[in-house]
């Protein structure tokens, strides 16, 4: 326990000499009173948020540290643009916070039902159809698929495996719609696999998967228009940054465009690099919880939470090397977009609720041990 | 606020230009490696609790010869039972589908048994099957569960007793279905010579329902007939058969130890 607890203090420790270095090189660049408290505030909030709220609603703290870095990479980006977009971008992940506190209460102790199923179901549809319904550019897509993953697994885990699919194709249908090509594939995919870990019926997640296929192949052959759509390749862009940046002017250069190529042009290809591997070690994080899970809602759960967040990262990078063409995302937690990241943030909170129900069941299993005595 | 001057900063790039790409990857380690070390614990924790996520173990009263009688499987909370070796449960007997049915633990009742579809199991001598509702027909410490040719008893760890939910009862409609005395040559002759548990089952009585477990007296497993005081294993964490005792204890069936040949 004790070589557990020093590597805590570790991990803590280069979170907050990182992100303390790395605004303070724009604030003594620039002056800005904003980039002067973001060098106090960033660390001291990942050390709060680590220390006391981590352990009052026992969050997975190997997950949450990594979410928390890429939160930090992001304000780090966002200070290359202006000290008052890093501000923003800050008060973002405060924000989203509540959504990881919501996602853990609700993973930890959601008890599956039909009745609630169906309304899961019904209000992330709604979320997702909000553009057609309300004709805004707001989308809460993000948010929509997180709820409906989560209504997805109760069925499944209720052994009502045709509902859940059905409301999935529905939402498969509403995202083709609205020609989120991306997003209905890696929704696809996500409930076929959760399929096939759900109900372990080999033949009928073939039939699943010939389905989505045959879906997916009529809506590009009738109605996707490749012509309609600006693609600009990434790849040159993303090889012409330097690993260590060489020169300081670029700092209090504006600058706009992604976050994760603003990381790139301010602080060198290093950085870059770190964010997919950061994004890896939560993924296996959640592959390590969902294989604890007693039970099989919360396994799928994080399996489907894995699922939603690895395919959008792979995607992002097919993106970025130029393999699909077509305009690249965001990466998980390190986006501007406020809706996404507050469903990123949920998703996040749902591991790190299922993770503490592991640690709820280890401690039962021990006290029932020790009764038996 | 003051900005600092051009000579000092580019001093300090100098510096923070390679300490800060060498800091984030050094983050990225450490995260790692502390990501490992709660996996390392996790584990040992779980290595130190005997029967850890798992309610009992399910006894073969009579098998085949695939599957010898004594011989006994942990149960976990959750899983699916079948002839196949992806399965929680592996019961190679004729007459068991490839995954017969699933299984799950539920605090204060028992342990439900849900039929796949085109297959049927006897508990206590109900027919329970896909359209049958599970909660009616639960499984506690005693029950006898007749799946194919196989013929198992589940016995439960007799703390769940004390975790203070009683299970009162396996039916949980105020109207207990009536009775059914169970078809000639349901159960195996042999299963006569395994006296039955203190409310359980018998063929003899139309009344099927095991009588709350308080009334049982406790050890690490409520005691049955064929396994002794002295048999009940000490909860050290220990493997579940001490050497010397191994030829009075059932024989545990551990489908991994099976295909590594232990």
């Amino acid at each position: 326990m004790k070589k557990h607890a020093s590597s805590r203090a570790r991990v803590m420790a280069a979170l907050l000499v990182f992100f303390a270095l790395a605004f303070l090189i724009p604030a003594l660049q620039t002056g800005s009173s904003v980039l002067w408290s973001l060098t106090i505030a960033v660390p001291a909030a990942m050390l709060i948020l680590l220390l006391f709220p981590a352990r009052v609603f026992f969050l997975d703290k190997s997950s949450l540290s990594s979410a928390l870095t890429l939160c930090g990479l992001g304000i780090m980006a966002s200070s290359g643009i202006s000290p008052d977009a890093a501000l923003s971008q800050s008060l973002r992940c405060v924000s989203a916070v509540i959504f990881l506190f919501a996602g853990a209460v609700m993973s930890r102790s959601f008890r599956p039902s039909i009745p609630a199923a169906v309304l899961v179901s019904l209000f992330a549809l709604g979320m997702i159809a909000f553009p057609l319904v309300s004709g805004s550019s707001v989308s809460l897509l993000d948010g929509g698929l997180a709820l409906l993953m989560f209504a997805l697994v109760s069925f499944f885990s209720l052994r009502s495996c045709l509902p859940g699919l059905a409301f999935a194709f529905v939402g498969l249908l509403l995202l083709l719609l609205q020609q989120e090509i991306i997003a209905a594939a890696v929704w696809g995919l996500c409930t076929v696999l959760l399929f096939w870990v759900a109900s372990g019926r080999g033949l009928w997640t073939w039939i699943a998967f010939g389905t989505f296929c045959a879906v997916f192949a009529v809506y590009l052959g009738i109605f996707f228009h490749p012509s309609g759509i600006a693609f600009e390749p990434f790849l040159p862009r993303i090889s012409a940054l330097p690993l260590i940046v060489p020169e300081p002017a670029n700092l209090s250069e504006a600058s706009s465009g992604s976050l994760y190529l603003l990381l790139g042009s301010h602080y060198g290809g290093i950085v870059l690099f770190c964010v997919p591997l950061l994004l890896s070690l939560i993924l296996l994080r959640g592959a390590s919880v969902a294989s604890h899970a007693r039970k099989s809602f919360h396994a799928a759960l994080a399996f489907g939470t894995v699922l939603l967040l690895g395919l959008r990262t792979i995607s992002v990078l097919l993106m970025l090397t130029d393999l699909l063409p077509l305009s690249a995302g965001c990466f998980p937690l390190l986006t501007d977009y406020v809706p996404q990241m507050f469903a990123d943030f949920f998703l996040l909170g749902i591991l790190s609720g299922i993770s503490s129900r592991n640690e709820a069941d280890l401690l039962e299993d021990a006290r029932l041990s020790m009764l038996a005595r | 606020m003051p900005v600092a001057s051009e000579s000092i900063l580019r001093i300090l790039f100098a510096v923070f230009q390679y300490l800060l790409p060498f800091l984030a990857v050094v983050t990225v380690i450490l995260i790692f490696f502390y990501l490992l070390s709660e996996n390392r614990i996790r584990c040992e924790k779980a290595a130190g609790l005997p029967g850890f996520g798992t309610i009992g173990e399910l006894v073969v009263l009579s098998g085949s010869r695939n599957l010898d009688t004594n011989t006994w499987f942990p149960v976990p909370r959750e899983g699916v039972l079948g002839a196949v070796r992806s399965c929680d449960l592996v019961i190679p007997c004729s007459g068991v589908h490839a995954k017969h049915f699933d299984f799950s633990w539920e605090d204060g009742t028992g342990l439900l048994i849900y039929p796949r579809t085109g297959c049927e199991v006897l508990v206590n001598g109900y027919t329970v099957n896909c359209r049958t509702a599970a909660a009616d027909y639960p499984m506690t410490h005693g029950s006898v569960l007749q799946v194919g040719s196989a013929t198992l008893r589940l016995h439960l760890f007799a703390a769940l007793d004390n975790t203070g939910t009683r299970i009162d009862g396996p039916v949980r409609n105020q109207t207990a279905p009536p009775p059914i005395v169970p078809p000639p040559g349901s159960f195996p002759p042999d299963l006569q010579q395994f006296p039955p548990l203190p409310g359980s089952f018998s063929p003899d009585t139309s009344v099927c329902f095991p009588q709350p477990l308080q009334q049982q007296s406790v050890s690490f497993f409520s005691e049955t007939p064929e396994l002794s005081q002295q048999d009940t294993q000490s909860v050290s964490g220990e493997s579940f058969t001490s050497d010397s005792e191994e030829h009075s204890r059932p024989r545990r069936s551990d489908r991994w130890k099976e295909d590594l040949g232990e």
